[in-house]
């Protein structure tokens, strides 16, 4: 790890002071606030996640780049760049992006007051084929530079090359989102398929699933997947999970899960529970598939009724696993880049107290409608269903929404692909 | 020097042609009247490339359908290739590709059915509109 003084561009900074107040009115109900936002950032290269410390501080990864920090009074500083950058306080040259990998999710330790420890998921070559990392990382004291990097997961499934598929490139269904729960004392992890068949369903390959693990990577004590699973499953036969949160009421772990040109959903998880994803070919009736994944089929580059494509190539298959967990929304049977999660809590949202917001970037594929948006979710709280769904009147209007995060004041963060992190407030 | 819009190509054959031959209406007529002619061949050029460098038109186009994959100011996000500093000719060709179902490059699933309804018009107006903003 090389070390090099930065700050970061004073753009940058200059951006974060940028105020665009644009009240956005609510629904017509009299118990919902009405939105403005400022931009926090701008000029970013894919954002990808945030994470907060009380006081605001705000870690944030861009795809390409790699981990810095806004501090309060609005300074950036980049802490940890990857291969081909630079002006970041430390360069890592095995930290590597390819398509939809990168570095993606950030998540700050419960105890940061006292052991000044971050994490971060990170694709890296460090490996051979590449794998999918978690860093655990010490920030130093003014929040300028990090430190004394150990890896604490370091064979989550990374795809190695192109394939014949839809978003065929290296990099593909690459998970990424990291959390820790709401007592603080384990972290979850999601990873993604990679267009590999075998993936889903196998019992030790770390792509697909949900780990949960200590601070130092050990499966996390209760854990209980199947029998011969990796010890770090805590559920499995997932696509590919970007988004993560809890329940404010009963804890329970919820994910965004992409759907295969049909069916986003989102999930409640259960301890060892199969999402019931298995795009394996010759199952389930199904042939030979393009590089053995069966993921967009029966017709992978052109349109046709999500409900027909779901019957043939369900994300959810409870006939060939009965007992897979149940979504609680299917987004209407519709594909369209389901992402960031989280709950929105705090008098001042009124209604939309304890609403799920779920992010969406949007495709438009098959006559499905693009779709960009952010979604309010009244989730039953068994996670079993969902009672209303209503979109979220934006006032920066519709973007590819990558990260939802709550901050530290109940104030909105919002992360879009465009190369920006908004900050929604509720008036 | 960005490239003049396609569909004067085929006026300049057409043009070539007539002036190649010996025996049809348009070389006599242009023979006897060549600065009228010489004029009106002017203004339908400029005419055609006005037309095909519809920017307003391109830009509409962009914003309604290019733009949530390929950034608002088309510098390509997530997975979603940047458009910048390609010219006009490898927009047009790369649309003309996936209009006709080439696939080229692994988001061939979603540019094709994007294409596949697009006039020449619309490549042009796309292309123009591209180039000569994003680069």
């Amino acid at each position: 790890m090389s070390q090099k003084p930065t700050i970061r561009p004073f753009c940058a900074v200059l951006a974060s002071a940028a105020i665009i107040g644009v009240p956005a009115t609510a629904t017509s109900s009299t118990d919902t606030p009405e939105l403005s936002h400022t931009t926090v950032l701008s000029d970013l290269e894919n954002p990808w996640d945030m994470a907060f410390l009380p006081d605001g501080t705000m870690f944030f990864t861009e795809k390409c780049r790699g981990l810095s920090v806004r501090l309060p009074d609005g300074e950036v500083n980049n802490l940890l760049g990857m291969e081909g950058t630079e002006g970041y306080a430390t360069t890592t040259d095995d930290l590597v992006c390819q398509g939809q990998a990168g570095m993606n999710g950030v998540a700050i330790d419960p105890d940061f007051d006292e052991n000044r420890t971050i994490y971060v998921y990170s694709a890296s070559s460090m490996s051979d084929p590449r794998t999918n990392r978690v860093l655990r990382l010490k920030v130093n004291s003014d929040v300028s530079n990090v430190s004394d990097r150990t890896d604490i997961v370091d064979d989550i499934a990374y795809k190695p090359a192109p394939t014949d598929h839809p978003f065929g490139d290296a990099g593909a269904h690459n998970g990424g989102r990291i959390r820790f729960d709401r007592d603080g004392r384990f972290l979850y992890v999601t990873t993604g398929d990679t267009h590999n068949g075998e993936v889903p369903q196998s019992p030790t390959r770390l792509g697909s699933k949900v780990l949960r693990i200590d601070r130092d990577g050990k499966a996390a004590e209760g854990n209980n997947p199947p029998e011969g699973f990796d010890p770090r499953t805590f559920t499995y036969g997932h696509r590919n999970v970007q988004g993560l949160t809890f329940h404010p009421k009963t804890g329970q772990p919820i994910v965004t899960e992409h759907g295969p040109w049909h069916s986003d959903e989102v999930n409640a998880l259960v301890n060892g529970g199969n999402s019931g994803w298995d795009p394996r070919p010759n199952m389930a009736g199904r042939g030979d598939c393009p590089d053995d994944y069966c993921g967009y089929e029966p017709n992978q580059n052109e349109g046709m009724d999500p409900k027909e494509r779901a019957a043939y190539m369900p994300l959810t298959d409870t006939e060939t696993y009965p007992d897979a967990l149940q979504p609680a929304w299917k987004n209407n049977n519709l594909s369209q880049g389901i992402s960031g999660a989280d709950f929105l809590t705090g008098d001042q949202w009124g209604a939309w107290n304890g609403r799920l917001l779920v992010g969406f970037m949007g495709i438009g594929f098959g006559g499905t409608p693009v779709g960009q948006r952010i979604s309010m979710i009244d989730i039953a709280e068994d996670g079993l269903s969902v009672n209303d769904v209503a979109e979220m009147p934006l006032p920066m209007g519709s973007a590819r929404f990558r990260s939802i995060v709550q901050g530290p004041d109940g104030d909105l963060f919002v992360a879009v692909d465009e190369g920006a992190i908004y900050r929604i407030t509720p008036e | 020097m960005k490239r003049r819009c396609h569909q004067a190509a085929p006026l300049h054959a057409s043009l070539r042609l007539s002036f190649d031959s010996n025996t049809t209406y348009l070389e006599k007529t242009t023979m006897k009247r060549p600065l009228f002619f010489g004029i009106t061949a002017a203004l339908t050029i400029g005419w055609a490339s006005a037309q095909a460098a519809d920017m307003s038109a391109g830009k509409t186009m962009f914003a309604d359908a290019c733009a949530q994959c390929h950034g608002p100011t088309g510098k390509g996000m997530a997975s979603f290739p940047s458009l910048r500093g390609r010219d006009t000719d490898y927009i047009e060709s790369r649309l003309k590709q996936y209009r006709a179902g080439e696939r080229v490059g692994a988001n061939s699933s979603l540019m094709i059915p994007n294409a596949a309804n697009l006039s020449d018009d619309d490549i042009a107006n796309l292309a123009a509109y591209i180039a000569e903003n994003f680069d």
